[in-house]
């Protein structure tokens, strides 16, 4: 008997779907847009343009300004994944969609398609659930906010970063594009420093525990759009915050970007966990740009999948300042045909008695390729560092690749480092255990996957947990619906 | 009809042949023990008879007078033929509840809920001594082997198949893990499960009675007789066996 | 550069010792057998350039032993590729103190089916010597059955060692089993007890730890790799 290769390859083909579906697309001048900017490219008129139209500050106009500069200046990056097929002249920003004049306070104000979108995604019954705030980002603006009292009562903010920034200007010039995603970091964080429109700003006052996960979702729905938004979360001392996102979008032709920054600040003895299920339609790029700065005795955790996409590179990065602090990175990244994810993990010990662990779970099939990228370097002087990482990968077929570039760079001689990795298709041996037990081979494959994403699933919240189960198995489909 | 017939099983791997011409015949809830030292061939034969896909099998096997050969390992433990492993393999991340509820379900076409199906799962450990701490992980992950064997046991009294064929349930064991898994195996055994034991020693006939015992050397029965031929060899090794 | 070659169905044994920089190509033809050691016992003020490119024929079996004690900055290059149903076992030991530096680079390629490596790299590192090393071990398309393993240890013996390593694995199919690790930790403390328990004094008790540590793997002439590592040993002051 024996399971053949093209076997295996057609089932787990069949478990993931076929290529991406393409889901009905509205002709670009059915969209309901609101405002499109006049400008094509990116020049610093665009910059101010963007800047007059949000009716921001000065301080804020004069960071883009220093921004775009930098982005002027840096060539593109050299390394990674092959970005020879994105123009970023020929894209679009920023998009006020329609509607945005009588902002809804109420889901059923929220436009129709808007809806339907979050229907498919089973959104609702989680918003009546337990949402304590969920901001919808539509095409850079936020459209809808609903703020449960309690979380307003605690002195949390969770807001959209464009109001933040007229808000909470002294908070937002302490902590945005300072010390942790500077402008200057990579040609990327200096366009988005520029461009940046819209995501969310976070704050946890010291010693607030939040209830109840913060969620946000993100559509990006016009062609050859840059989603460019800003995360920024600051917890003080003492602080717990929980922030999921969750990403989609429907099948476009021209190519799409999308180059968020996320900034978190994980203030002394706080704890942050950031989650981010990102499923992009195949002819995004996924640029972005994550990291944390984690005080003394602080945990960051970062949760995620990145199923979607044509290309991503995402490395988020944990740098460890404060003695004591701890971060855990677990991912899980599929691809597919066409795909390429270039991820990883980077964690920065800087500081004695700090800890890490990195679990990253990749599956490719059909000519995909998963590539992990992983930094984790041990300062001089930083004693007492533990940090482990795991990066498995199943290769479903003859074709796929995976590939893993781990750079281990210590400075301190009582580190103890682990680094693991075990690459190859799924187990003969386990196969035909589950099957001498009466499962089927299909039905076998399908357990063993999800057992081998099951660490990093664990950690979702019981609905994400159902969906991403859901998303692995269907998505190669990756269009929505 | 017997429940299980071999006919000049020949058996190998590869190049290398393994078993060279096997006959045998399991009655309906008869026991058969097969001992031998290590090389005879006596886990290649389970386990290419749970179907597995390293070996190439030719002969004859009927498994309740219906050809075995032609059937994929899942259709074989369907049809109520089962395996307990001798090193059962860990499959992380795959409850063993959720796993047995599936395999149940394929086995008696009764898909039942997960709660429905604790109930039934919860029964069957407490039976065994086991907590549900234990079936509620993944297969066999960080399980010991004392406790991997208990686990294959476990699986069996759910599944209740029409022949166990259990691979040295006894090997690797400390004298507490041996006698747990010999009370399980004969509590098992005492609602007439049909059963082929491999061992390398006769202690598990300590918990259960054999019908007949079986000798195998380089792959061929060479000694079939009652279980006092398993007590001679306790007593006196292999060797004069084999002369 | 010097050309080793061994014949078909030959086996051999040889131990290369080298104070200077040193150029190797190694080929065995399909069924060879061979255990080559190359030991660089160069003097610690010498810059020490090492090129190996190791080509396994069908169906035969190599085990290369890389040994790395002297020079001041050694650049070390190593290419290995592998036929079908070959054997690889790579070991790498480097012990470095005072200021030496090793810039490592091994490129390990799998091209063929059923081919297998094992490769274990280990580097202890005392002083303020720096250790940096780029592995990568490559299964190409249309290796089937290619089962590759590639661990780096490394260890640290003072504040000022610095150690960095990339272990690098790119799998192009799934038809084979591939793992690779790496590993770092300090001379373990619940070591050099049991072996104080046994009599044996903290100093020896590290010296023993650091021999089985860099020596944990079996070879026809470890012996001749061991007396190398031990006379190093014995030139290091208390680490």
């Amino acid at each position: 008997m024996g399971i053949a290769m093209k076997d295996m390859e057609k089932k787990i083909s069949e478990l993931y779907g076929r290529d991406a579906k393409l889901s009905a697309v509205p002709e670009e001048s059915k969209l309901n847009v609101g405002y499109k900017t006049k400008e094509k490219g990116l020049t610093e008129k665009l910059v101010r343009e963007i800047s007059g139209v949000k009716g921001e500050p000065e301080w804020m106009l004069k960071k883009r300004l220093e921004s775009f500069a930098i982005f002027k200046s840096k060539p593109m990056p050299t390394w990674g994944a092959d970005l020879s097929k994105l123009d970023l002249d020929a894209l679009t920003a920023f998009v006020r969609p329609k509607g945005k004049e009588n902002e809804p306070t109420k889901w059923e104000e929220v436009p129709k398609d808007i809806r339907k979108t979050f229907d498919v995604l089973g959104i609702p019954e989680a918003e009546r659930k337990f949402l304590s705030g969920a901001s919808a980002q539509y095409d850079s603006e936020v459209l809808y906010k609903s703020l449960r009292k309690n979380i307003t009562e605690l002195g949390v903010v969770f807001t959209d970063m464009d109001s933040a920034v007229k808000e909470y200007p002294e908070l937002v010039k302490r902590y945005f594009m300072t010390r942790c995603v500077p402008a200057k970091d990579n040609k990327f964080s200096a366009l988005h420093g520029a461009f940046w429109s819209g995501g969310s700003f976070v704050y946890v006052p010291e010693g607030v525990k939040v209830p109840s996960p913060l969620q946000i979702y993100f559509m990006m729905n016009y062609p050859g759009f840059g989603q460019m938004e800003h995360t920024l979360i600051v917890a003080e001392q003492g602080a717990s915050v929980q922030y999921i996102e969750g990403c989609s979008a429907p099948y476009y032709t021209r190519d799409s970007l999308h180059s968020a920054v996320v900034e978190i600040f994980a203030g002394k003895g706080s704890r942050v966990r950031y989650t981010s299920i990102q499923n992009w339609s195949r002819n995004v790029y996924n640029l972005n740009t994550k990291r944390a700065i984690v005080s003394e005795n602080a945990i960051m955790e970062w949760v995620g999948g990145t199923l979607g996409s044509g290309t991503t590179m995402l490395y988020p990065c944990s740098m460890l300042v404060g003695r004591g602090a701890r971060a855990e990175h677990l991912t899980i990244s599929l691809a597919g045909k066409g795909q390429v994810k270039d991820t990883g993990a980077k964690v920065l010990h800087m500081a004695p008695n700090t800890s890490s662990r990195v679990v990253s779970k990749s599956i490719c099939r059909g000519g995909g390729l998963v590539r992990y990228r992983g930094l984790l370097h041990v300062g001089k002087g930083c004693t007492g560092v533990k940090a482990n990482v795991r990066c498995d990968s199943i290769i479903a077929d003859k074709i796929s690749v995976a590939e893993t570039v781990p750079v281990i760079d210590v400075r301190s001689s009582d580190a103890v480092i682990g680094h693991e990795a075990a690459v190859g298709r799924i187990s003969d041996e386990q196969l035909f255990y589950l099957m001498s037990r009466g499962i089927d081979e299909n039905e076998a494959v399908s357990l063993i996957v999800r057992g081998f994403i099951e660490p990093i699933v664990k950690e979702l919240p019981l609905e994400y947990a159902v969906e991403m189960n859901r998303l692995v198995e269907m998505e190669m489909e990756g269009a929505v619906g | 009809m017997a429940l299980l017939s071999l006919k000049n099983l020949k058996i190998s791997a590869g190049d290398k042949e393994i078993i060279q011409g096997i006959s045998l015949d399991v009655g309906e809830g008869e026991v058969h023990v097969i001992m031998g030292q290590n090389g005879s061939g006596k886990s290649t034969l389970l386990s290419a008879l749970a179907g597995n896909p390293k070996y190439a099998v030719k002969g004859a096997a009927l498994f309740e007078g219906k050809d075995l050969l032609t059937l994929k390992p899942h259709e074989r433990a369907r049809r109520g033929l089962f395996l307990a492993f001798q090193s059962p393999i860990e499959v992380p991340g795959v409850s063993l509840a959720s796993m047995l509820r599936r395999a149940y379900a394929a086995r008696f076409g009764d898909e039942m809920g997960a709660v429905e199906f604790d109930k039934i799962l919860q029964a069957k450990s407490e039976a065994m001594g086991l907590a549900r701490s234990f079936y509620s992980r993944g297969i066999n992950d960080g399980m010991s082997g004392g406790e991997r064997k208990m686990s294959e046991i476990l699986q069996l009294s759910v599944l209740e198949p029409r022949l166990a064929m259990l691979d040295e349930p006894d090997s690797g064991l400390d004298v507490d893990a041996l006698e747990r898994v010999g009370a399980a195996i004969g509590k098992v055994r005492r609602n007439g499960m049909s059963m082929i034991i491999v061992t390398h020693y006769a202690r598990v006939l300590r918990s259960i009675r054999a019908d007949r015992v079986h000798v195998m050397h380089l792959g061929k029965i060479v000694a079939s007789g009652d279980e006092k031929l398993a007590h001679k060899i306790e007593e006196n090794g292999y060797s004069w066996v084999l002369r | 550069m010097k050309r080793i070659s061994i014949a078909s169905g030959k086996e051999e044994c040889m131990l290369l010792q080298t104070t200077s920089s040193a150029s190797y190509s190694i080929m065995l033809a399909d069924g060879a057998r061979a255990e080559i050691a190359i030991v660089n016992s160069a003097p610690a003020d010498k810059d020490v350039e090492l090129k190996v490119e190791a080509k396994i024929g069908k169906n035969s079996a190599l085990t290369l032993i890389g040994c790395q004690l002297g020079g001041r900055e050694t650049k070390s290059n190593v290419k290995i590729s592998q036929k079908t149903g070959s054997r690889c076992e790579h070991f790498e030991v480097a012990l470095l103190s005072g200021s030496q530096r090793l810039l490592a680079r091994t490129e390990h390629l799998h091209n063929e089916p059923k081919s297998f490596s094992r490769s274990s790299f280990r580097y202890a590192a005392a002083g303020s010597a720096q250790v940096n090393v780029q592995g990568n071990v490559e299964i190409a398309r249309g290796a089937n059955s290619a089962d590759a393993h590639f661990v780096a240890k490394s260890l640290l013996l003072s504040r000022e060692a610095v150690v960095k390593v990339v272990p690098m694995l790119s799998v192009k199919t799934g038809e084979v089993t591939a793992g690779h690790g790496a590993a770092m930790a300090p001379v373990s403390a619940d070591e050099l007890f049991y072996l104080e328990s046994r009599g044996i004094d903290g100093a020896e008790g590290r010296r023993m730890i650091l021999e089985g540590f860099l020596l944990g793997f079996e070879a026809k002439q470890m012996s001749d790799v061991r007396a190398a590592v031990e006379r190093k040993m014995g030139g290091l002051d208390g680490f």
